[in-house]
């Protein structure tokens, strides 16, 4: 059946309707956009608000982990990259960002993890400005003032200083490429089936080279690229189920100790979206327990940086997949570019979504709440 | 997340966690043979995904079960077929004390058999005949790594990712794990792979809280099971090195390839397309449908890897006296198995960037860098090498993937670049452990380690010092610590400086806080000569064949040549034993 609308991610209900419709409206302008793209020639995507595919939809969620590979592999030891991880936002690349508080004595009491990507508060923050004044206020710090988030009054900065670091707060996504128009875009390029030198290429990085969409360096882009033309080869209709959104899929403290041998997953909280639809969270040990995130230890290490946290936290994205077997479309021929990659330094070298989007989607102005 | 199933956590205090591992796969009989010992070498691959997982049992909250698994159904259903009319029974079997099978008593199996296979299974009398049944005998357990659609089966194969199109194309062989947890899945787990010739039969590995060991099981005909004995036997006179411990000498789990990027498992890194499986009963069934990638397993199972030895080492210096210092010590000293490590890219690619190589070819990382916690900052980032010098080593060493069996060649190496045993984790995981329980001290441990430290697997020099540890003491720590060093010290007086007797004095010496730095240095100055060698024809050509060597020492020693087909690249690299030294240079 057809989609009524595009949810808010994780559902929330900070909008109004008239607002949500404003949303659905944003979201849906930019799958169309994405979809009538020049180099979308060939895609198997389907906007879930204009067309109905049928009713033998499945979900389909492609997950990966948090840690920042581009980090990972560059670091010869664990605590060489918790350390990098920790150090500045610009790396926690995987739509995952996070934000580290400690006590006086510098060890750890509370870890804060974000998935919320920047459009929906850019949308928000037009919307209704108080709104996102008293969210900042509720989940960063009740030190908040509207000129920190609005420096001249109306516009809103996502890289205020609230939301800029990690130690100061992350309310949103912040990160060049960790945003909703590079998941719609990557999943809407990714949907297109690729025939190099007769072979339909499967592999993670050739596609992403191929098809010239997210940043191949990364956990996550490739890998929704190639679950995602995984689906496109059965030659079905493939979309982002709703809420169109990174989530966080799950977190398992394995190898885990705490001081009185209690849970430590009782100390992992979704606090914004809902357990399948997980926009944000913290960790943190009520302050009953008498002890703090830093007196926990991993393997056993005690936790000395948020990275740690994040080695044991997977993000997701929900593909859907309908019609299998009914949306034939031919295989493009070509890579982007013909085949012969841009030069490695545009990889390497800045925001690299390449040709696709580094900056959050347009959004339809939401009218005044 | 509430989504999660919940599990067991801790290390030692693992409360009431049990852990099976159900391990199939289409072999005859044991797919690794043979143990690493530095000295002549002998070498295992366990390319059959072993696993093992936890759960609690019963009363107990939590259910932790792990079952891998790696049969084909064309075997399985083939060897099941040959066996119908064998009565159905549970042998007692650990090879090296048991000359042959013997049937089971109930009271034996009572008192040895307290894990979750044993309890829930075998000693009900249900002996599953094939994988289905198998897990169909534990339907009640929940998976232990699944996100909300996907379900623990992790897949497997050395040609998942040669495309479809390729003719001749090789052998395809698929191996799969798979892990349950919680008690509330009710699925029916099966898995088909084409067997050529082989007969299937069942691994399991299912942890005993009771006794804080890993029970190995092995279904050899149906309706057949015998215990292969347990961790502890893994250590033990006449068992140790022998059927399943001639791999898992650790007695818990092997992954070879633990870490990522994963060369031959579905992962986040490399999907395994259906298109590859000519079988369409493999690439349609729910066990690969609705299968995990590795990167999900990779830290459940570590974590069991570390809770195994753990145990083990508790177990042994349990008392107070060390019985069998040697053995407990070796993996400080020896690579007793090898893990499998790349780098990070894919060997072809449509980008020209440089290669980057595994930090673990050229040092132990995991063991200075996490375990004993040296200064690994500047080593700076990963090492790389210019494309084009990679490219024109391989086509000089004739770099080449083929399987004789069925005519398939194709020039290049192996679907991520630069495949190379490194230090194992489980190695790894027991000097931390020797650390962690006073049985060594991290001066000493340290000044072992960095002995010989260019060369993270089959260093001579460092095996050599095992000579100095005594066949038993009162007790590990300092005291016994510094009567091995003293030892090594009264030897290295009279030998030249290179001797690893002098490198250990060099380091042994100094201060703890030296030591620190002495060693953070030595391994700065070492990658930078790496650095620069890397950046040569030459010195990129010298590593080749360094990493060909060290293939070829893990390749003679035992592997299945139907592992080995397409495991690691062939070359036309002369077969010489080659060492890394602390200039970067490689020599005889």
């Amino acid at each position: 059946m057809l989609l009524p609308a595009f949810d808010p991610p994780g559902f929330l209900d900070d909008l109004n309707a008239d607002q949500k419709k404003q949303w659905s409206d944003s979201i849906s302008d930019d799958v169309d956009s994405e979809m009538a793209g020049k180099d979308a020639v060939g895609h198997h995507f389907y906007n879930a608000t204009r067309f109905d595919p049928g009713n033998d939809v499945t979900n389909a969620e492609i997950s990966w982990t948090a840690f920042p590979r581009k980090v990972q592999i560059n670091s010869p030891s664990d605590k060489v990259r918790w350390q990098d991880a920790d150090r500045t936002r610009d790396v926690q690349d995987e739509y995952c960002e996070w934000s580290v508080t400690r006590n006086g004595a510098g060890k750890i009491i509370r870890v804060t993890f974000t998935t919320e990507g920047p459009e929906y508060w850019n949308f928000l923050a037009q919307a209704n400005s108080a709104k996102v004044l008293s969210l900042y206020q509720q989940f960063v710090s009740p030190s908040v003032m509207k000129a920190d988030l609005f420096p001249d009054g109306t516009n809103y900065d996502p890289n205020n200083k609230f939301n800029n670091s990690t130690t100061n707060g992350a309310m949103h996504l912040s990160q060049v490429n960790n945003t909703l128009g590079a998941e719609i875009n990557i999943a809407v390029r990714s949907t297109i089936i690729r025939k190099i030198n007769g072979t339909v290429l499967t592999g993670e990085r050739e596609l992403v080279d191929c098809g010239q969409y997210g940043d191949p360096d990364r956990n996550s882009d490739p890998h929704i690229g190639a679950q995602v033309n995984m689906i496109a080869r059965k030659d079905a209709f493939v979309a982002i189920a709703n809420p169109v959104a990174l989530y966080i899929a799950g977190f398992a403290p394995l190898g885990w100790q705490t001081p009185d041998g209690s849970d430590p997953e009782d100390f992992w909280k979704i606090v914004r979206g809902d357990a399948a639809h997980g926009l944000r969270a913290v960790y943190e040990v009520p302050a009953a327990k008498g002890f703090i995130v830093g007196d926990i230890t991993i393997n056993g290490l005690p936790i000395a940086f948020g990275a740690q946290i994040v080695d044991f936290i997977t993000i997701k994205l929900v593909g859907q997949a309908a019609g299998i077997g009914k949306n034939v479309v031919p295989p493009v021929m070509r890579c982007l570019d013909g085949g012969a990659r841009v030069a490695a330094a545009a990889a390497d070298a800045g925001p690299s979504r390449r040709g696709g989007r580094s900056l959050p989607m347009p959004m339809r102005k939401p009218s005044a709440s | 997340m509430s989504s999660q199933p919940r599990r067991a956590h801790g290390t030692l205090g693992v409360a009431a966690a049990i852990a099976v591992v159900i391990l199939t796969a289409c072999l005859e009989g044991e797919r690794c043979v043979k143990k690493f010992t530095d000295a002549p070498e002998d070498a295992c691959y366990a390319g059959s995904p072993l696993q093992m997982l936890p759960q609690v049992l019963g009363q107990m909250k939590r259910c932790l079960v792990l079952c891998v698994a790696a049969a084909t159904l064309a075997c399985a259903i083939h060897s099941d077929s040959n066996a119908q009319d064998s009565p159905a029974q549970l042998n007692r079997f650990v090879e090296g004390t048991d000359p042959e099978e013997t049937p089971m008593l109930a009271d034996q199996a009572a008192a040895e058999l307290n894990d979750p296979w044993g309890v829930l299974v075998l000693r009900k009398g249900v002996f599953p005949n094939t994988i289905e049944d198998a897990l169909r005998a534990i339907d009640g357990l929940g998976q232990c790594t699944s996100t909300q659609d996907k379900e623990s089966n992790f897949f497997v194969s050395e040609s998942g990712q040669i495309p479809a199109n390729v003719v001749p194309g090789p052998g395809r062989e698929f191996r799969m794990v798979i892990c349950r947890t919680v008690p509330n899945s009710s699925s029916v787990i099966f898995m088909s792979t084409p067997a050529g010739d082989r007969s299937g039969f069942i691994e399991l590995m299912s942890w005993d809280e009771s006794k804080k060991a890993f029970n190995f099981y092995r279904r050899p005909r149906a309706p057949t099971w015998d215990w292969k004995g347990d961790t502890n036997a893994a250590f033990a006179t006449g068992s140790a090195g022998n059927g399943c411990f001639a791999c898992h000498v650790h007695g818990v789990p092997l992954i070879k390839e633990l870490h990522r990027p994963w060369n031959n498992w579905q992962s986040e890194v490399s999907t395994i397309p259906p298109e590859v499986i000519p079988d369409r009963t493999i690439r349609d069934g729910p066990l690969f449908t609705r299968r995990s990638d590795f990167n999900l397993l990779e830290p459940f199972i570590s974590n069991w890897m570390r809770i195994g030895v753990a145990a083990h080492v508790a177990a042994t210096v349990k008392g107070g006296t060390l019985s069998a210092a040697p053995d407990l010590l070796r993996p400080l000293f020896e690579t007793t198995i090898v893990n499998l490590d790349s780098s990070q890219s894919e060997s072809v690619s449509f980008r020209n960037l440089p290669l980057d190589l595994p930090f673990s070819f050229f040092l132990n990382n995991d063991l200075l860098g996490n375990v004993l916690e040296i200064d690994l900052s500047g080593l700076g980032t990963i090492p790389t090498v210019a494309r084009n010098l990679y490219q024109a080593a391989l086509i000089k060493f004739d770099f080449h993937l083929s399987d004789d069996t069925t005519g398939f060649s194709r020039p290049g190496d192996t679907f991520f670049a630069f495949f190379v045993p490194v230090a194992a984790f489980a190695d790894t995981q027991t000097v931390d452990q020797l650390i962690k329980q006073n049985v060594v001290t991290w001066h000493f441990a340290t000044s072992v380690a960095m002995v010989d430290f260019a060369n993270p697997v089959f260093s001579a020099l460092r095996s050599s010092l095992l000579q100095y540890v005594p066949a038993s003491a009162p007790a590990g720590g300092k005291d016994f610590c510094e009567a091995i060093a003293d030892k090594i010290l009264a030897a290295a007086a009279t030998l030249p400086a290179d001797s690893a007797e002098r490198r250990f004095a060099d380091y042994w010496n100094l201060s703890d806080d030296d030591l620190k730095a002495r060693a953070a240095k030595d391994l700065a100055d070492y990658f930078a000569s790496v650095r620069q060698r890397l950046g040569t024809s030459d010195g990129f050509d010298d590593y080749t064949r360094l990493a060909q060597s060290r293939r070829a020492r893990f390749a003679q020693s035992g592997l299945d040549e139907s592992e080995l087909k397409l495991l690691l690249p062939k070359t036309n690299i002369l077969s010489a034993d080659l060492r890394m030294n602390a200039d970067g240079t490689v020599t005889p």
